[in-house]
Order: C-alpha cells, then structure tokens, then sequence
C-alpha cells in the first residue's frame, strides 16, 4: 500500500515534470481552449445580456401605442431609441386612450431631438411614478439625486447621460434640434437646467435626457419649419419659470398637438386584446397597439438567422484552435513516444500512463477554460461600458445560461477530442514500441 | 515460484498481428546469473525477443518464464511490476527523461517500485548514497549528477542508464544493443564497467547486439539466426 502510494505520489511529480517540460505546445494548446471558451462564453453573454436589457426595458408595459407602422420598428424607435423615426400620433388620441376603462396609466413619448449623441424624451412626470419598468427582476426607475422635473425647461438626466458628460443638477444644458450631427442647430434660446439624475437600470432610459412635454413643445416654439426662428421673441425666456411650476409660458398654450407614441399599463393583462382592439378601433383607425413581448419575438426571429451564423462562426473558430491544438500534441509526438517507451521499461503500466495522459488533458482542459472565463469577466469589466454606450446592451456577471453550458461540455469533449488523439496515439505506440523507440 | 533458470523459452512462436512470424524458437534458456549475448543480424527478431522477455510484448502461445513466472499467466499489471522490481532494461540510446536531472533518472526505479528502493537502501544506507556509487562505479564524476541529461554525450547516457537499470539489485539486466550508438573504444569500457557491476550485484545479463568482437566479454553467446527457425526474407 505504502509503495503504491509513493509510486502515485512520484507519479504526480514526474507527470508534473513531464508537462512542464512541454511547457510550449501545452501552453499553446491552453490558449486555444482559452480563446475558444472566451469567444463561446461572449457571445452566450451577449445574446443574453441583449435579450435581457431588451425586455426589462418593457417590462411594465403592457401596450405600445403609435402611429400605423411596423410593430417592430414602433417598439424599436419609441422604447430603444434605434431605427427610423416613425410617424407622429395626435395629443387627442392620446387623451382618448387614457380615458379607456381598461387603461391604469398611458405615459406619452415625444421624440426627435438629441443632447450630445443622447436622445431627448418628452413625457410627463407619470414615467417616473408608473411601473415602466415593472417586471420580475426588472430594475425600477429612481432618482440618485433631484427629482422630478416641475418647471418647463426641467430635464432629468438618465444614468449613463450624466456620467459621461459629468452633469449634476443644477447644470444648464442646451438640447439640439434633431439629431447631433454636424448640420444640426441647436436651441440655445431655451436652455434647460438639470433637476434630477436617475439611477442606473441596465434599460434605454440611462440613455435618455427626459423633459416634460410642456418643455419639449415649447422649444420647439416658432420651429415649425425644421429651423430656428429668424426673429424670435423671448416669451419662453426660461426666467419666468422662476414665479412657480409651469409658470411663465401658459402650460395650457404649450400642450403639444402631436406625440411620438404612448406606453400604456393596463389594468389587468387579462384585458391586453380588448385594449388593443378599442385602441385600434378608434376613430381614424390610424393608431396600432403592440405587445412588447410579440414585437421582441418578431425582433429576435429577424435577428435569429445573425445569431445562428454568429454562433457558427464561433464553433468553427473553436473547431479551427481545437484542430490546432491536435496539429500541436502530434508534432511533439516523438518526443513524447521515446518517454513512454523509457517509462514502460521501468514498469509503468500502460494503464497507468494512459490514465496520467488524460489527467493531463483534462487539467489542460480545465486551465484553458479558466483563463478562458477569467478573460470573459476582464473582458465583461473592460468593455461592459463600450458595450453599453454603443449597442444598449448592460453586461451583467452571471453564471453562463443552459446553453452556454452545453457549449462549454461541447468545448471539454471537443478539446479533449483534440489532446488525446494524439496522446492514444503515443500510448499505441508506447505498447507498439516495446522496447524499441524510434532512434529520430 | 522461483527457479535457477532466469529466463525459459518453450515453443515460442510470435508474429505481430496480420504479419508472418518473426520468431520461432523451440528451446532457449538463460541461467540465473548468466551473461548471455544474443547476437544477430538486423531483423531477425532480438528486439522481439527481448520485449517477450521483459513481458512488454505478450506471446499467449508459448511457454516463456522468468525466475519460474509463467508471463502469459500474469495480468498486465503483475507483469509490468516484474519488470519494474526485477528488471533493468537499457536501450540503444534516448534511456533517459530528458526533463529529470541524472540522478532523478537513476533513482527512477527506486521512487516507483518498493522492493528496488529497499535493496538500494540496504545496500548503501540511503538513494542518493546509491545512485552516487553506482555512477561512481560507472567512471561518472559526481558533479554530472544534478545536470540535465540534454547535457551529457550519449556515452555518459549510456552509462547514466546502465546506473538506473542497475539500481536496487534487479535480477535480469536487460540491454538492447546499448552500445551501438558508442564508438569502438567507449563500446568495450562501457561494456566491461556494465558487465562487471552486473556481477557485482549477482544479476543476470542478456543483451542482443549484431556487433561482432564482443563474445569474449560474456560467459555465452547465442546466434538468434540459428535458434530462430523463422526463415528470414533478405
């Protein structure tokens, strides 16, 4: 007992040694687990970050009302900020929705202008108060600091907003026409100053500037053009806000005609196909009521076919590193077999040279997903703002999904597939060989 | 079950599998003790011979013991422990773990197999003491022991191997023409140091080479191409 102990223990040191000595193309095969892994883990990630920020930022909402249009592309311009912009709806539709039996609340969306990349928002305070973001583990909407914007030219920055361009409330911004680019005009007449800052909720709204419609429609006072007033008077000077809420221009005069979309809560979701029906059926019938949850399906059918071939490239990059992996372990072949040959000489069991062979792929394996998984949570610390400042997407550390999982058992089979190969070749060879190595 | 005889071969026919036989020898014995030099052209099957020996090759058909244990009855496990605990064997060259220091190759047998590292500590106290006599006794100088083997010309491996198969009073020496890689004279210097400490610890001898000159040094020779009945295709 005390010698096979001593012998399993010399064992694990020669192995030790062994692998040590083929430091090189080891160290290589580890990375090509560790990039394989890496790449499968990201995109799992991404998919599932995507999914999640995307439906958490329609979790309370029951219905998006707007013009006719794609479902679609209403859910993606109204709640995402992305697409083309879509036609206007009239305020007194808006009105007609919110007096529906069913409807607990409908908060109004006006859009189409931008402070510094970020696109402006005007609806009422009601977006802070109802649960647009409502659902299970969705994050709610709260303010760090200020609250609520009271006046006219009142803004509430999102998270992400006041963060990148360093705004605190107090601050004085001015909102451009349109969107930011480099033909845009600016409303330098009416600045805003900031009133509030929302906490983070991984959603668009960290994206958004938000202002009440009063203000919106009142920026865009004597715009009706596109452009800015050649001669315009200054009866929307933001001093007057000063004599109370709402004050200076008559809040009623500054009622806008015209909204983006609305985000309607009903009062159970039971009536969700009723409220659609009665939304859709009202005069005109120019209005459409999406579901969130059927427009995101739409969205990720169109988008289903990128991510197969997305996940396909990543498999055949994986497959490209494991087949390299192979390439590597059989070229240091010979080496290899001369040691097995020398081991089985002084009675190592070809049992017991197999089972240390795929000890080491399997420590292999698992060294190369670990630093495979140690590069996805830098990777997640490094580029989760990148990613949430271009794509909207909020990486979160969590475990990887059921399928992320069936990926990484495929990434173990397939690497140790690709090490041990060559290593049952080595130990074919090792009983092969008898006492003869071969001399190159 | 022990036995005078080191090896005994009976009606052994081996091939490798879908090939014609390489080996057909009726009778062939080597005494405990005994140096024996099995010589022979290429080819002709002393490789084999030595791989059914050392049990690393199984032949099911024949009849072949080592100090009285029948190998084919052996499981491969028991016969690899033979080997580890009663054999050294020494190839033509690349014997050593080139990641192992000389003297970890020397003491190799001794950390893996109990018996060989009793009789080592029996003999000298301790393994290194061990190691370091018997690469003295093989005319290496001790300051070689911490090297890499990488380091060492193929004569001091060769005799740095001879060490390891010796360590820990193996019965059978087992060597594969190990000096063929030698020049004329490191050939007969190495063979008188292995032939020599072989006797010292009492062990048995059977070596295969096709060079000629060598039969003075052993107490017999054997010709495989007369004891091997396969015909040989040139």
């Amino acid at each position: 007992m005390t010698s096979r102990v001593l012998a399993g223990r010399t064992w694990l040191v020669i192995a030790a040694q062994s692998a040590w000595s083929r430091r090189g193309p080891l160290g290589l095969v580890i990375a090509a687990i560790a990039v394989s892994v890496f790449l499968i883990l990201s995109v799992a990630q991404l998919r599932q970050d995507a999914r999640a920020s995307f439906s958490y930022a329609v979790s309370g909402v029951d219905l998006i009302v707007g013009s006719r249009a794609s479902p679609t592309e209403l859910m993606l311009y109204s709640v995402f900020h992305l697409g083309r912009p879509v036609r206007n709806m009239s305020f007194d539709q808006y009105e007609e929705i919110v007096r529906l039996p069913q409807v607990r609340w409908a908060v109004p969306l006006q859009m189409g202008d931008s402070y510094r990349g970020y696109p402006v928002v005007g609806t009422t305070s009601m977006f802070f108060a109802r649960g647009v973001l409502g659902g299970k583990g969705a994050p709610q909407v709260g303010f760090v600091s200020g609250q609520v914007f009271g006046r006219v030219f009142d803004v509430v920055l999102g998270a992400e907003v006041a963060r990148e361009l360093r705004h605190q409330t107090g601050d004085q911004i001015i909102l451009t026409h349109g969107k930011s680019d480099g033909l845009a005009q600016e409303h330098s007449d009416t600045p805003f100053s900031v009133t509030g800052i929302l906490r983070p909720t991984g959603t668009p709204i960290d994206r958004s500037v938000m202002i009440s419609l009063a203000g919106f429609e009142a920026m865009h006072s004597g715009w009706e053009f596109g452009t800015r007033p050649k001669s315009r008077a200054r009866r929307l000077d933001p001093s007057h806000q000063a004599h109370g809420a709402m004050s200076g221009p008559d809040p009623k005069q500054l009622q806008p005609s015209q909204i983006t979309a609305v985000l309607v809560g009903l009062e159970s979701r039971a009536q969700v196909f009723s409220a659609k029906r009665a939304i859709e059926a009202m005069k005109g019938g120019t209005l459409m009521a999406v579901l969130p949850g059927v427009a995101l399906d739409e969205l990720w059918q169109v988008l289903s076919t990128v991510e197969s071939i997305l996940s396909l490239m990543t498999w055949l990059v994986a497959l490209s590193a494991l087949l390299g992996v192979s390439a590597t372990l059989l070229i240091a072949l010979d080496a290899r077999r001369r040691e097995l040959a020398i081991l089985r000489a002084v009675g190592v069991s070809a049992r017991t040279i197999l089972s240390f062979i795929l000890l080491e792929s399997f420590m292999v394996c698992v060294v190369g997903m670990l630093i495979g998984g140690l590069f996805l949570q830098l990777g997640l610390l490094g580029f989760s703002s990148l990613l949430q400042q271009e794509f909207g997407i909020i990486l979160r550390h969590h475990l990887p999904d059921a399928e992320a999982w069936v990926a990484l058992a495929g990434i173990v089979g397939l690497s140790i597939v690709a090490s041990v190969i060559p290593a049952w070749r080595a130990f074919r060879y090792s009983v092969h060989d008898g006492l003869h190595p071969p001399s190159v | 079950m022990e036995s005078d005889l080191a090896v005994t071969i009976r009606h052994l026919r081996f091939g490798w599998p879908r090939q014609p036989a390489v080996l057909d020898i009726e009778a062939f014995d080597v005494a405990a003790g005994e140096m024996v030099l099995v010589q022979g052209p290429s080819g002709c099957g002393k490789t084999t011979l030595l791989g059914l020996i050392a049990g690393v090759i199984v032949s099911n058909s024949a009849e072949l013991r080592v100090f009285g244990h029948a190998l084919a009855g052996l499981g491969a496990s028991q016969r690899d422990r033979l080997r580890g605990e009663q054999m050294g064997v020494i190839f033509q060259q690349f014997n050593l773990l080139p990641f192992l220091s000389v003297m970890d190759n020397v003491l190799l047998p001794t950390r893996l197999f109990a018996p060989r590292c009793e009789a080592a500590i029996a003999a000298h106290g301790d393994l290194l003491s061990a190691g370091r006599y018997l690469l003295n006794q093989l005319g290496l100088s001790p300051n070689l022991e911490t090297r890499a083997v990488a380091q060492l010309s193929v004569g001091q491996q060769q005799r740095v191997a001879a060490a390891r198969a010796l360590i820990g009073a193996p019965r059978l020496i087992i060597a594969d023409e190990p000096t063929s890689a030698l020049d004329e004279y490191h050939q007969s210097e190495f063979l008188s140091l292995l032939i020599e400490q072989t006797r010292r610890s009492d062990a048995t001898l059977c070596m295969v080479s096709h060079q000629r000159g060598l039969e003075k040094l052993f107490d017999r020779t054997v010709d495989l191409s007369v004891l091997n009945a396969v015909e040989r295709v040139v």
